[in-house]
């Protein structure tokens, strides 16, 4: 009796011994940090987990794994890009997708040209090509897609509102004559990489349509950096793009 | 007569220099063009659409939950969708992606709950996203 009660109480010991090697078999390999597995992002009306390539032999192919492009026009970019915009990296990105775009205050911005962002992007992204930013201000398209981030057409206002506001009353530093920035959602832009002036063109054109450059991020690793630490990518469906061409 | 021919030097002189801007911008939409023409990504970290929806483990899902705190009783569907959102993202997730009918069957089974029980709406919301 006293036998059998020995072994029944061995066998519970070690499997609750083994358990907790049971719960960490279930653990990525390759993780995102150290105390960060994967993310979810919540995407096109689908749920997709943003981890890295398991495959720790897995060496990167296709476009991303190569090295050099004519310079000009492919040419490497300083870290900081503007004048109060943040340049983040994937960590940041990745924080941003679980916070201010899971609450809507944010939009990831894949500001290539629909051609490359239909051959795959990073989950969470809407493509609004840099050339939308670069559009004359009275743009129709220009302002729905602004009206779409939060931005509020300005030009009712009056003389003397606009006077306060040049003076730096009623957040006059985030309006301008033409649109209201105050309720603007933050962007995180990127494209391609590093040797990419698409994202860092749709920054300047923002900026120059007076979106605060303190509501702007520019994730410049891109495409290429994603890539090459292994990250989920997505082909999007044709919704997603804010401009054909 | 002259003022005609003035107005048309005028336009040529203003085309002409404009003009190599537009060809520089022209050219490097065309280089971007040629280089997304033969882009490829690497295919071992893309989803494909079907890999797209929710074959999520939920189990992962709840732990995006941003508070373990309890869901408090007697809230209007307003508030209560509300609490879902700010407390319990993850279940919020999957709640969202209900038509507005089994949204309104999920708030009746939590009104009718003393002590609502997050495990068992989690449940709920699942089996009707399954159906």
């Amino acid at each position: 009796m006293n036998r059998y009660f020995i072994q029944i109480a061995g066998c519970v010991l070690l499997s609750s011994a083994l358990l907790p090697f049971q719960v960490a078999a279930e653990d990525l390999e390759v993780g995102i940090t150290k105390d960060k597995q994967y993310a979810f992002v919540d995407y096109d009306n689908d749920l997709v987990k943003v981890q890295r390539i398991q495959d720790t032999s897995h060496v990167i192919d296709g476009s991303y794994a190569k090295t050099s492009r004519p310079c000009p026009p492919f040419c490497v970019n300083p870290i900081k890009i503007a004048d109060g915009v943040n340049t983040v990296g994937e960590i940041e990105l990745i924080k941003f997708m679980e916070t201010s775009y899971a609450l809507g205050h944010g939009v990831i911005i894949d500001a290539r040209t629909p051609s490359w962002f239909k051959k795959g992007t990073i989950p969470g992204s809407v493509n609004i090509p840099f050339t939308m930013f670069e559009r004359p201000a009275d743009d129709p398209e220009l302002a729905a897609v602004l009206e779409q981030l939060g931005a509020v057409n300005h030009e009712s206002a009056g003389s003397i509102t606009r006077t306060l506001e040049k003076l730096g009353l009623f957040n006059g530093d985030e309006k301008t004559d033409q649109w209201d920035f105050s309720n603007a959602k933050e962007l995180l832009l990127w494209c391609n990489g590093p040797w990419c002036g698409q994202s860092p063109r749709a920054i300047h054109g923002l900026i120059s349509l007076g979106y605060p450059a303190e509501k702007l991020m520019y994730y410049r690793g891109g495409m290429q950096m994603w890539q090459s630490l292994g990250f989920t990518t997505v082909i999007p469906k044709a919704e997603s793009t804010f401009a054909s061409k | 007569m002259f003022l005609k021919h003035s107005s048309i030097i005028c336009v040529i002189i203003v085309w002409m220099l404009a003009a190599p801007s537009f060809a520089a911008e022209d050219a490097y939409l065309k280089m971007l063009e040629g280089e997304a023409e033969n882009l490829e990504l690497d295919k071992s970290s893309q989803l494909t659409e079907g890999e797209q929806h929710l074959s999520v483990n939920s189990r992962h899902l709840w732990e995006k939950e941003l508070s373990d705190g309890q869901l408090s009783a007697g809230l209007e569907q307003k508030e209560f969708e509300q609490a879902l959102r700010q407390n319990f993202y993850g279940t919020f997730v999957f709640f969202d992606k209900l038509d507005s009918t089994d949204k309104q069957t999920i708030y009746y089974r939590y009104s009718k709950m003393a002590e609502p029980d997050l495990d068992v709406i989690r449940k709920d919301i699942l089996g009707l996203l399954k159906q």
